[in-house]
């Protein structure tokens, strides 16, 4: 009557024993060489703000700098697909997300989906013509791509999403509106995900085209969106915005499972633990502005930061021997994300009161506060954490 | 140092285990006759009591294979006797303060034992020396709460010392001036005796200052504790299939209960529980199989913090669980009610959540200790120490 029960398969216990098998003598030294580059290429720079900038609050062009030295510094593409990439372990990519997390890197936080995510998307469903004139500048930090997905009323119900695909002569008219499009005041292209009305007899989630278009084409408007931080938030419009078949990736109407798999993907990478190693530290060596922790704040601090690294690390170790599910990236992406908000509020109730209640923006120099409210978007963003769980528990009643 | 090889001998040896533990009827009455059957699998040869070490990599293969292995009478026993007390004696026999006395020691039978956490109140128990050879010590007083094997034949005790030269650590054996106790019982169903030594010969295991034997004494009881988490993930795992099973199997509303969302995110929550405390648990088994010797510094300080952290994880899962069960949950003739009683008991077998608690604070006001935690596995991630700043 030997029972079988869920994680005998896979032991995690056992590949967590072995975890620093997977960082090997490679993966250490690519980690090193990005820390340095960071903290050489963000210390005491100035082109930091919290109005009107993207999201980690640096100014857009020093993000297009900043990218573009990733890209010759050769940081870019090391697990991407070849021949467009290195075609090494997913570990190069949650190692560079990590350190540049960890550092608060222009648009670097584990969202920038434009290098965590969409190189996936595109290598495996792009058109030979896509890939072609795309992948070498994307490799060399010139591309930045915002993910139109997300709509006003089609958010953890993505379905839902009304942004029509009309087939024309010359290709495809696509009009709608997108919101919560991360990156997009400084994307050169956007995925688009469509309603495409070649399948309205579809069900809806086979009915869906995912569309590859440049940012400053004909029709595309960007708007930006003021959030709680002070920083900005793009919204999307498209105005009967032209596409041409070798635009469409995959095949039309199949969008639905490309989505989903590359959120995934997404998600996996976003579980880095840069964010949280980075709340543990500023906890644990306070400066002048933070009060000294009880010895109950260390442990506890200390305890959810070693809970979000391991599980970030080993989780990926597991997908990379095989013996990873469906439900890891999610679970990556909730652990991370409770564990730093549980971080900041811990921090937040060791600072001294700063501009906290005062009129206007926090400032870089209130930092618990700033990560404090920039975080709640981390929260909601990719799926948000109650439509992870929802991944989650699907998955093991399935 | 090398990474933990898992070869295929230790993985049959965890599958035995599984197996038999998997097969073996609920009951009170099949105790003593489940700690046979786990002797007769070679376990209790697992750990010899001269090296710590192999002792301890051994040991560990079986209880990351083969972690829901004791979900099964005697276990506690197993852990506290077979385990957590030759881990403690290996660390003396392997370590020049200690005395001769321990290194000699051949265990010719599973001794019970009754140590504590250094959180713990101090010991009731005297010890004094002679008559007879240097060395040679009798012990009186009462050690309570000791887990005891039925075949036990000695007893490894914390007992002052009458000159007050702090804490010593004896291992007497169970002879005709061994009063013991009735048994009593953890809810969890596990026996708990109560021993009254007059006069007692025994052999002193360590002696010396109170920092020393808590070193001696943490240092062999965290690493069991380390060893254990992989039995308290496997009980809880268990509780997952359970629960599972009966939300597919129920319906509510004209729906399975597996099919309606708050069940799912409910189970979802227990599995992040879960997940991360098998994840920390592995990190701290790395980090203890690591050490050449008896886990110290940052090794003993992240095997604490994840024995709280699986403490915590697990009750937190196994809570939800029985929410989900409802009165399954209560019931005696049903799984889940025997795995949550034997994870209560079981979780607090080396020391309550408060102990560690209170341990891993002690440890983490070094900020060395801190520092050395972050460069585990990231060491680019290291800000000023506190220190220093």
């Amino acid at each position: 009557m030997h029972e079988k029960f869920p994680g005998e398969d896979r032991d995690l216990l056992k590949v967590a024993a072995g975890q620093d098998d997977w960082l090997d003598a490679d993966l250490r030294e690519f980690r090193a060489t990005v820390c340095d580059f960071c903290v050489q290429a963000l210390t005491g720079q100035d082109h930091r703000t919290a109005s009107d900038e993207d999201i980690s609050g640096w100014s857009r062009d020093f993000g297009r700098e900043f990218r573009h030295e990733l890209g010759a510094r050769g940081f870019l593409g090391r697990s991407w697909p070849q021949p467009y990439g290195d075609g090494l372990s997913i570990l190069y990519d949650l190692v560079l997300a990590d350190e540049l997390e960890f550092h608060e890197a222009p648009a670097g936080t584990g969202l920038d989906s434009s290098l965590l995510h969409a190189p996936y998307l595109l290598t495996s469903s792009g058109t030979s013509r896509l890939l072609a004139e795309l992948m070498p500048r994307y490799r060399a930090g010139l591309v930045r791509i915002g993910l139109g997905y997300t709509e006003a009323e089609a958010g953890s119900d993505l379905a839902a999403l009304t942004t029509m695909a009309r087939r024309s002569s010359a290709g495809y008219l696509i009009s709608g509106e997108k919101v919560f499009t991360s990156g997009a005041e400084s994307a050169t292209h956007l995925i688009v995900a469509t309603r495409d009305d070649q399948f309205s007899d579809r069900e809806r989630h086979a009915a869906m085209t995912l569309f590859v278009v440049p940012a400053d084409c004909d029709g595309v408007g960007i708007h930006l969106d003021r959030t709680l931080t002070g920083a900005v938030h793009a919204r999307v419009t498209l105005q009967n915005v032209r596409a041409a078949d070798w635009e469409v990736l995959g095949e039309p109407g199949d969008g639905w499972s490309l989505l989903t798999r590359g959120i995934a993907r997404e998600r996996a990478v976003i579980g880095n633990p840069g964010m949280v190693e980075l709340e543990a530290s500023e906890l644990l060596a306070p400066d002048a502005a933070t009060v000294s922790c009880s010895p109950a704040v260390v442990v506890a601090g200390l305890t959810r930061a070693i809970e979000a690294r391991a599980c970030s690390y080993t989780l990926t170790a597991a997908e990379e021997a095989g013996v990873g599910t469906k439900r890891d990236p999610s679970m990556m992406q909730v652990i991370k994300r409770e564990a730093a908000r549980d971080l900041q509020t811990l921090r937040l109730e060791h600072s001294q009161l700063s501009s906290a209640g005062t009129e206007g923006p926090p400032t870089f120099s209130d930092s618990a506060e700033w990560h404090w409210l920039r975080d709640l978007y981390y929260l909601y963003a990719a799926g948000g954490l109650d439509v992870s769980r929802m991944v989650i528990g699907r998955d093991l009643v399935s | 140092v090398s990474t933990p090889a898992w070869d295929a001998s230790a993985d049959d040896l965890a599958a035995s285990v599984r197996r038999l533990s998997a097969s073996w009827p609920a009951g009170e009455s099949s105790r003593a006759e489940a700690l046979t059957a786990l002797t007769n699998l070679g376990l209790f040869d697992l750990i010899p009591a001269d090296d710590f070490a192999a002792a301890r990599q051994r040991f560990a293969h079986v209880c990351a294979a083969g972690r829901p292995l004791l979900a099964m009478p005697g276990a506690a026993e197993f852990w506290t006797c077979g385990v957590a007390a030759r881990l403690v004696l290996s660390i003396a026999a392997g370590d020049s303060r200690y005395p001769a006395s321990s290194r000699s020691w051949e265990g010719t039978g599973d001794p019970a034992m009754s140590l504590r956490l250094p959180a713990g109140a101090p010991p009731d128990a005297i010890a004094e020396r002679g008559p007879g050879p240097a060395g040679t010590w009798t012990v009186t007083g009462c050690v309570p709460n000791v887990f005891c094997a039925p075949d036990a034949q000695h007893l490894l005790l914390e007992a002052k010392v009458d000159d007050n030269r702090g804490p010593a650590l004896l291992l007497a054996h169970l002879d005709s001036r061994v009063e013991a106790g009735p048994p009593d019982r953890t809810w969890a169903g596990d026996p708990l005796r109560e021993f009254r030594l007059d006069r007692t010969a025994a052999t002193l295991v360590a002696s010396g200052s109170p920092a020393d034997l808590s070193a001696l004494t943490t240092a062999g009881l965290v690493t069991a504790a380390t060893l254990q988490n992989g039995q308290l993930i496997g009980l809880v795992r268990r509780a997952m299939a359970h629960t599972i099973q009966h939300l597919r199997d129920r319906h509510q509303f004209g729906r399975r209960l597996a099919d309606l969302p708050v069940v799912q995110a409910h189970l979802a929550d227990a599995e992040l529980h879960l997940t991360v405390a098998e994840v920390v648990a592995g990190s701290a088994l790395s980090a203890v199989l690591r050490e050449p010797g008896p886990p110290r510094g940052a090794s003993l300080a992240l095997a604490v913090l994840a024995r709280l952290s699986v403490q915590t994880r697990t009750t937190q899962a196994i809570t939800i669980a029985n929410r989900l069960t409802g009165g399954i949950g209560y019931h005696d003739g049903y799984p889940l009610a025997r795995l949550t009683r034997a994870l209560a008991g079981q979780s607090r077998l080396f020391g309550a959540r408060a102990a560690f608690q209170s341990l891993a604070e002690h440890l983490t006001t070094d900020h060395r200790v801190v520092r050395a935690l972050g460069a585990l596995q990231n060491p680019n991630h290291l800000k000023p120490d506190r220190q220093e700043s």
